[in-house]
């Protein structure tokens, strides 16, 4: 009799929990849909507090790692390196960003617009660490509400776009990368006679698909991809990469094509989270701020 | 501290202590802690302390990770709660069939999750990357369930040998 009450507890027990991971999970899934969000503190927490403990953990790797790099590489010609590799970064994004705005219109008012773009405050984040699940791609950062960090954020690092911020606490934020299965971004070819548009997705890989728009599209190896600006996320003209290979796809309605990423994932250490949010998020934001507790954000 | 308490605390540091290494190992060859610990839970635990640590664990691992709120909690405590039941039958106290069901809680776990990440997404596409990095990854939990699930059954020693005392209203893994 003992033994049947204990048993009905736990599959009372498992029903109930199941019930509130399916609650949880769609609500999640809603969030995420809307650039993600601020975590309550109860999870923050927990965030929060992985930080240092991640720091105590990977200090003596950290310093091994930092010795090997500082006093073997020689300190100063190091930095000096590292301060010249960022000038040309800048310049080359700058160059993507100036040829795409010469591109797409060929008028001063577009420059000029790229240009105020260009100027979106940035905030630099360390990242504090990866993944603890081996099928999701997402990074910690050390940087948070605090910082001026919201949730719906273009991330990016010196090469292109890194991904964007799916929740924020004060002190800490998570980033879901371009690689995860759940990224979507509106990408465009940038070379003038092409401009073929499609959704760059994640698919859990090290590689990229490219989901094209139109199956005529012309799109070949070797092209470069930014961002279109038509997503509603992140501006435009932020390096996504390059087409390695192009599917023809037969009889299929959709024709893909592989890109590399143009950032390398495998060695993120430091990423500048763009202070910006697109216009539709923000709306999307600003109504769930004012929305009474319960009430559905527009849109859902 | 009670047990269950006792074995989440271990669990929290193992989940954070793989983030770190994920930095410098590729992510399927840095053991999943989060599903090894679920599977020490069943086994050491009652059905209801294993699976209230599996869903708290899971939630964390949310939390650390990519993956919707409650995803991972609702896969950990199914492993958790299949391997209580299946403890007896397969001798999962055992290093072998510890080590086999492992690897096959492995490929269902991860297979589950992207599966239902895609679907979400309304496309499934099943890939050979994936395939490998599962069974590539099945294998590494394999290695470490067997020596791991065995030190936290040392740690945690059953109730009834530590105090003599019948199981309390948690069953066997909580309360005390």
């Amino acid at each position: 009799m003992g033994d049947l009450a204990r048993r009905l507890r736990a599959v009372l027990l498992f029903a109930g929990l199941a019930a509130a991971a399916l609650v949880l999970m769609v609500g999640d899934r809603r969030a995420l849909a809307g650039g993600g969000r601020d975590l309550p503190w109860w999870s923050g927490l927990l965030l929060d507090l992985t930080i240092p403990v991640r720091e105590l953990v990977a200090a003596p790797v950290d310093l091994v790692r930092g010795a090997v790099r500082h006093y073997v590489a020689l300190l100063d010609v190091r930095e000096e390196n590292e301060a010249l590799r960022r000038q040309i970064a800048m310049l080359q994004e700058e160059n993507v960003q100036l040829r795409e705005a010469l591109v797409a219109g060929g008028q001063i008012r577009s420059i000029l617009e790229m240009r105020d773009q260009f100027d979106i405050p940035m905030q630099p984040a360390q990242v504090a660490g990866q993944d603890v699940s081996p099928w999701f791609h997402s990074i910690l950062l050390d940087r948070g509400r605090h910082h001026g960090l919201r949730s719906g954020m273009p991330v990016i690092d010196e090469h292109g776009v890194v991904g964007l911020l799916t929740a924020t606490t004060p002190r800490a934020s998570r980033a879901m990368l371009l690689l995860d299965r759940q990224s979507v971004v509106d990408g465009i070819v940038q070379r003038a006679d092409s401009r073929a548009r499609g959704f760059v997705r994640g698919t859990g890989g090290p590689r990229l698909r490219f989901e094209l728009a139109i199956r005529e599209a012309d799109v070949r190896v070797g092209d470069e991809v930014v961002t279109s600006g038509l997503g509603g996320v992140f501006p435009k003209g932020l390096r996504i990469g390059t087409v390695v290979e192009v599917e023809e796809g037969g009889a299929s309605l959709v024709r893909t094509a592989r890109i590399e990423p143009a950032v390398d994932f495998g060695r993120l250490e430091q990423v500048h989270v763009m202070l910006w949010r697109s216009p539709t998020l923000e709306l999307l934001h600003a109504a769930e701020e004012e929305a009474p507790p319960g009430a559905s954000p527009p849109g859902s | 501290m009670s047990r269950a308490g006792a074995l989440f605390g271990l669990s929290l540091a193992g989940l954070m202590l793989r983030g770190v290494v994920a930095e410098y190992l590729p992510a399927v060859l840095v053991p999943d802690l989060g599903l090894v610990m679920a599977v020490a839970a069943g086994l050491h635990l009652g059905s209801v302390g294993a699976i209230l640590v599996s869903f708290a664990l899971g939630l964390v691992g949310d939390l650390l990770s990519g993956s919707l709120l409650g995803q991972q909690a609702l896969v950990l405590m199914t492993l958790a709660g299949v391997t209580s039941l299946a403890d007896r039958q397969l001798q999962l106290k055992r290093s072998l069939p510890l080590a086999v069901f492992a690897a096959v809680a492995t490929v269902a776990a991860g297979a589950l999750l992207v599966a239902s990440t895609s679907l979400y997404e309304g496309r499934l596409v099943p890939d050979a990357g994936l395939a490998v990095g599962l069974l590539l990854h099945a294998a590494v939990n394999a290695v470490v369930a067997p020596p791991l699930a065995a030190a936290v059954g040392r740690v945690l020693p059953e109730p009834a040998v530590r105090s003599g005392r019948a199981p309390g209203f948690f069953g066997e893994g909580l309360g005390r």
